[in-house]
């Protein structure tokens, strides 16, 4: 038989073996050995998520497992009993007896702890979890409980979902007692209002306006947008820039002495001009004046003439239709009455 | 005549299950016979630890165990990158596929490892143990050590199932390890998480009764291996054929009680814990 090889076996057992050792410290089997705080609560909400080696957890921090649940027969809730890992609490030197029974009743009593059940997740699970009791009072201030040996009782108070759940109740109570008739029979009144509303004429002109107005302004501020282009705005920087510079430079202009006596001389100039023209304007009435009064004088001797030659026609029409008017005088018909027709 | 064609074949199918029966009935005896012999020899052989052929043991560790780390290895870290990747596909329609590396980590260790050990040693060293018995079986050599009043069981088969029972745990162990890098491997690189993230939700999620679980059961799928693959070796018929069939049964039986046995072996944990 062939021998085996010692260096290839010594090197797989040390390899299995040290596997083994690192595989059973990583999974923590340091826990099993190690001393547990023991303690218990009473619940008497729904445990429902709740078993046995549900973790329990301090503000999140896993501290330790549920070991045992089980109804208790006097009252008939729900007595939960736990460990906790020492590893879980911090040793405080400043104790005078340093044991872990100490430290960890020494925080149970400082905190006032309570515990209560909340959801782990959505799959339905639970823990437990301790926390300090604030402003809401325990489960069962009232509640008698003898601990066995060794264990802690720690009270419980409502959980977040006990809490919740007793909301929605009080919620629904309120809801059972609205008319809910009476409530949907003013809503369809209103609803009936409104329908009206809206669908009256007025109202829809102004909305029609509205709406026109809207679309003014937009393709307004769309042209104001294209107007001030960046480039048109550019533009109108330089022609401020322009303005500014010219207005500059007319001030440096106009503080020159030669300048000033030529801008007195022009305002006097510009003060004879109105005045001339006021004169212009005021002898431009005159004649005006003049020239109606003239037209009418005109107008009258024009007329006179008119007549004139309008009798003279007449004279030398009846001279030839009858000489002998300047002998016999004018025959002219008699006036007749007239007939009424 | 179809009927009669009908009949026939109903009496020769029933004949055939019977038959079949009383084999496997007569195989169940023989092979819990062996146990009982096998078991006896292991209490005597712990009564009278420097009577133990340790240097057999030695060898058969150093040829089943040592030998055996590259494939079982390779296995291992093959059958973490699957398990990661059919993991990751599956649960991320579900939006939980967070929840890949406790998959991983559990199954690894309590069903996985030890079994495809088990079933690779099945058929690398139990087939080896039963054309090895079976060929001296053949030769006579078995009977020759009985007619010089040497115990076969204490020479030839207690150092073997022995061997087994020491290197299936660390071969175990060793699968574990690389199963669960093959799955770091693909949960890293897929689910954007780090390495020491995946460690150390690993080993949050692994129980120490979850790793002894699967070291327990590696333990009891040796004793199946050696059992099986020497009791068919002993038990083989003394020629060619015979030892064939015998290679091919060992490995065939083996793998079949591995599975009854996990399967047992798992409802009793689930039970007990």
């Amino acid at each position: 038989m062939n021998e085996a090889n010692r260096l290839k076996l010594g090197g797989f057992l040390l390899i299995s073996i040290a596997l083994l050792i690192v595989g059973f410290v990583s999974v923590g089997i340091g826990k099993i050995f190690e001393p547990r705080y023991k303690a218990m609560t009473v619940l008497n909400t729904s445990v429902e998520g709740l078993a046995v080696g549900s973790p329990v957890k301090y503000l999140g921090l896993p501290v330790g497992k549920i070991t045992a649940m089980a109804m208790r027969r006097k009252d008939g809730y729900i007595a939960v009993y736990f460990d906790i890992f020492p590893s879980a609490v911090e040793q405080d030197s400043a104790f005078a007896d340093n044991s872990d029974d100490m430290n960890f009743s020494s925080v149970m009593r400082k905190k006032n702890l309570s515990c209560f059940i909340n959801a782990a997740g959505i799959m339905g699970g639970a823990y437990l979890e301790l926390s300090f009791n604030d402003s809401l009072p325990p489960a069962m201030p009232h509640l008698d409980v003898q601990p066995p040996d060794g264990v802690s009782y720690v009270p419980s108070r409502p959980s977040h979902i006990g809490n919740a759940i007793q909301n929605i109740s009080r919620m629904l109570d309120e809801l059972s007692k609205v008319n809910f008739i009476q409530l949907s029979d003013k809503l369809n009144e209103t609803l009936d209002n409104m329908s009206e509303l809206l669908s009256k004429s007025q109202l829809k002109e102004t909305l029609d306006n509205i709406n026109r107005i809207s679309s003014d302004l937009e393709i307004s501020s769309h042209r104001l947008e294209t107007a001030l282009t960046e480039e048109n705005v550019r533009k109108i920087n330089d022609i401020i820039t322009n303005l500014d510079a010219g207005i500059l430079s007319l001030r440096k202009i106009g503080s020159d002495p030669e300048v000033g006596q030529m801008v007195k001389n022009l305002n006097v100039f510009l003060g004879d001009a109105v005045a001339a023209i006021k004169d212009v304007r005021a002898a431009g009435a005159q004649v005006g004046d003049d020239a109606a009064a003239l037209r009418l004088r005109l107008e009258m001797t024009l007329t006179r003439l008119d007549n004139s030659l309008k009798q003279l026609q007449e004279f030398t029409q009846d001279v030839a239709n009858d000489p002998n008017q300047f002998v016999v005088g004018r025959q002219e018909k008699p006036v007749q009455p007239s007939s009424g027709k | 005549m179809k009927g009669l064609r009908h009949k026939r074949s109903l009496k020769a199918l029933c004949l055939q299950v019977a038959d079949s029966s009383i084999v496997i009935w007569g195989e169940l005896l023989g092979f819990l016979d062996f146990l009982r012999m096998l078991f006896r020899t292991i209490g005597r052989t712990a009564r009278h630890p420097l009577r133990v052929k340790w240097r057999t043991i030695f060898y058969y560790m150093d040829s089943c165990g040592s030998d055996a780390t590259p494939i079982i290895a390779l296995l291992g870290l093959l059958i973490g990158v699957i398990l990661a990747f059919q993991a990751i596909v599956q649960l991320s329609r579900y939006g939980v596929d967070n929840f890949v590396v406790n998959l991983v980590g559990t199954v690894i260790v309590t069903e996985l490892a030890p079994l495809v050990t088990a079933v690779v040693l099945a058929g690398r060293t139990g087939s080896s143990f039963a054309s090895e018995l079976g060929l001296m079986k053949s030769r006579e050599e078995l009977d020759a050590m009985v007619t010089l009043g040497l115990d076969v069981g204490r020479f030839e088969i207690v150092p073997k199932v022995i061997a087994l029972i020491f290197v299936m745990p660390g071969l175990t162990i060793i699968s574990d390890v690389c199963g669960i890098v093959g799955g770091m491997l693909i949960v890293c690189s897929m689910l954007n998480t780090s390495i020491a993230e995946y460690l150390s939700k690993t080993f949050e999620v692994i129980q120490p009764v979850d790793l002894t679980q699967g070291l327990v059961k590696s333990m009891f799928f040796a004793v199946i291996v050696g059992a099986v693959g020497c009791w068919k070796g002993i038990s083989a018929d003394r020629d060619a054929q015979g030892v064939g069939r015998a290679t091919t049964g060992a490995v065939v039986m083996s793998i079949f009680l591995i599975v009854v046995s996990d399967a047992a072996m798992t409802a009793l944990f689930s039970f007990v814990s």
